[in-house]
């Protein structure tokens, strides 16, 4: 067993641990209330996030991301090493938003969930084999559909679990379908033999191409690629807050590792045209009808929904420009790392303003935040401003970067994606800008101000995010 | 390709006969509704209630326990045929491969104490 996956089994461990705690607590025996912000319930919630800390420092003391090997099922490289920095990030920011609005009756059952899902995140960065990387996809999708189902008095998150799990099923069948024609073109589940055999003569042109459609299918549902979008938005509105930053932030680290891993090894003499073609399409598309739809809508969590569409089409011609130049694919994970920090800022301070995770909420009823919490509107506004991508936030490297690499690989489709690109993160302005005046509108009307849950941690998030943003704009990542 | 025309004409018959089937009746059958005819078909037996009745969720919990030991068993078998077996484990790693077993084993023992403290063995809660 290799070092790169070491934090994963230690999660795994950690996880397994929370739910054997959970059987022997008392927490979970009084049913009066659902949520509560006692700290006993809180227990398992710093329990998971000390892990997380203690698991990812002593990870990252001794990782490298210079060393390179690999055992058959698994690899160590730049990817894993980047992917389990992005995982243990996504958990950590996800802990702080989610604390003290866990169903206290599954609180251990949430955060055990929540570190076997990371752990697949590393199973994922980590896999140099198309067994593991389904293993990874499913241990990153059973988490999360637990997680959504947890709600269950709930009928619209109830809805949205569902909605997600037929559709991520769904996913998984296509995913396997692909991978099993590849495995009838190589005989091998073996990453690197899969392919040298794709590209002989006797694989023939056809069946590598619908093999790679499937397996890109399977991939586009879970990074939200148009057209495999629509649950998004359902699933976002359907559900809680901090569980909506969730969904904002891990089945796209999951659905592009994957994907960087299936094409990573493939350069592009190898990669069938129609393949690179449907992969441009995929994020030309994605950028436009991301950034249009969000313009029109009015429920802030549907908004966020379009907001994560759009960057995934970003993400995508990223990976596509890497592929090109087959460089190591330091851009994405830049920019996915900037993403993480800014959805997670932005959803910890949405969650401070109602105080009750499950309310929905509209344009208008971020209304007269900044008279009343100055500071976190404040943080807010600088992660609006990082995911439009303006100077002095780490968003405006990102986009840079990305744009700096799809230029330099400067084919005709690149260039013209470069365009779009462009277009639609000015049309992105739109819509944050639109969030910030509401943010600063001064109304008599509001909602709520009486928190039902502690959002002490989700502020801190928040302010956190934002200061992260500004630093790493005068401290940029070269990676 | 001449040696598959039999299997063309195959097709157009079988295609054509389930769509000659399927449009017919609707152009030629008489329709002269009655009370009886109009009866949901339930298997021949009058129809007593709503189909759609809620079934006890603990059935649901069982079968899921079913599947964990079933599965288990899945993986227990190639590992017993092949551990002594001509072409099986390898000698030196029969002890590492036991582990691995072991680790499993527990795994599984430790969701089905998991479900024995959620009380899903109690059909009737207390």
């Amino acid at each position: 067993m290799i070092a790169s996956i070491m934090p994963g089994v230690a999660l795994m461990a950690a996880g397994l641990f929370l739910l054997i705690l959970g059987m022997f607590s008392k927490v979970g025996a009084s049913q009066s209330s659902e949520t509560s912000s006692t700290p006993s319930s809180d227990l398992f919630g710093w329990i998971s996030f000390l892990a997380i800390a203690i698991i990812w420092g002593v990870w990252a003391s001794s990782a490298s991301s210079t060393t390179v090997a690999a055992d058959g099922l698994f690899r160590q490289d730049f990817v894993s090493y980047w992917g389990t920095h992005l995982s243990m990030l996504a958990g950590a920011l996800f802990v702080l938003i989610v604390h003290g609005t866990t169903p206290r009756r599954f609180a251990s059952e949430f955060h055990g969930c929540l570190l076997l899902l990371l752990s697949g995140l590393i199973v994922l960065a980590a896999a140099n084999d198309l067994t593991t990387v389904f293993l990874g996809l499913e241990l990153v999708s059973i988490p999360t559909t637990i997680l959504l189902a947890m709600s269950r008095d709930d009928k619209a998150g109830l809805e949205a679990a569902l909605k997600y799990f037929s559709l991520s099923a769904l996913a998984s069948s296509l995913f396997l379908m692909g991978a099993s024609y590849l495995y009838g073109i190589a005989g091998t589940t073996s990453l690197d033999a899969i392919v040298a055999a794709a590209t002989s003569e006797a694989a023939g042109p056809i069946l590598p191409q619908v093999a790679m459609v499937l397996i890109l299918a399977s991939l586009a549902f879970r990074i939200t690629a148009v057209p495999f979008h629509y649950y998004a938005p359902d699933v976002f509105t359907g559900t809680s807050l901090p569980m909506a930053s969730l969904m904002a932030m891990i089945p796209k680290i999951a659905g592009f590792l994957a994907m960087i891993r299936l094409l990573g090894g493939s350069t592009l003499e190898v990669m069938p045209t129609s393949v690179y073609v449907s992969l441009a399409t995929l994020a030309l598309v994605t950028m436009i009808v991301g950034n249009v739809l969000a313009l029109v809508q009015v429920d802030v969590k549907r908004l966020l929904a379009y907001s994560s569409v759009a960057h995934t089409g970003y993400l995508l011609l990223g990976v596509l420009a890497c592929l090109t130049l087959s460089t190591s694919p330091g851009v994405v994970m830049i920019y996915l790392a900037a993403y993480l920090v800014m959805t997670a800022g932005i959803f910890g301070g949405l969650n401070t303003i109602t105080g009750d995770p499950k309310v929905a909420l509209s344009l208008n009823d971020l209304q007269g935040m900044s008279s009343r919490r100055p500071w976190i509107t404040f943080a807010m506004t600088i992660c609006l401003l990082s995911l439009i991508g303006v100077p002095l936030t780490a968003g405006f490297w990102a986009k840079f970067q990305i744009l700096l690499t799809v230029v330099t690989a400067s084919n005709v489709l690149l260039s013209t994606s470069a365009v779009v690109m462009t277009i639609t993160a000015a049309i992105a302005a739109v819509y944050y800008l639109t969030m910030i005046s509401k943010l600063y509108t001064v109304s008599e009307s509001s909602v709520a101000t009486q928190s039902v849950v502690n959002v002490r941690l989700s502020a801190l998030a928040c302010v956190a995010c934002s200061a992260l943003l500004v630093v790493w704009f005068f401290l940029p990542l070269k990676v | 390709m001449a040696e598959y025309f039999p299997i063309l004409i195959y097709l157009v018959a079988v295609i054509g006969f389930a769509a000659v089937s399927l449009i017919m009746p609707h152009l030629v059958a008489p329709r002269k509704s009655t009370p009886v005819k109009d009866m949901p078909y339930e298997s021949g037996m009058d129809v007593h209630e709503d189909a759609r009745q809620p079934l006890d969720v603990k059935f649901y919990l069982m079968a899921i326990l079913f599947l964990v030991f079933d599965v288990e068993l899945l993986f227990l078998y190639p590992w017993a045929v092949s551990l002594k077996g001509e072409g099986g484990v390898p000698v030196d790693h029969r002890g590492p491969v036991f582990v691995v077993m072991m680790v499993f084993i527990s795994t599984l023992g430790l969701a089905y104490v998991y479900a024995w403290k959620k009380g899903v063995f109690e059909w009737r809660p207390k």
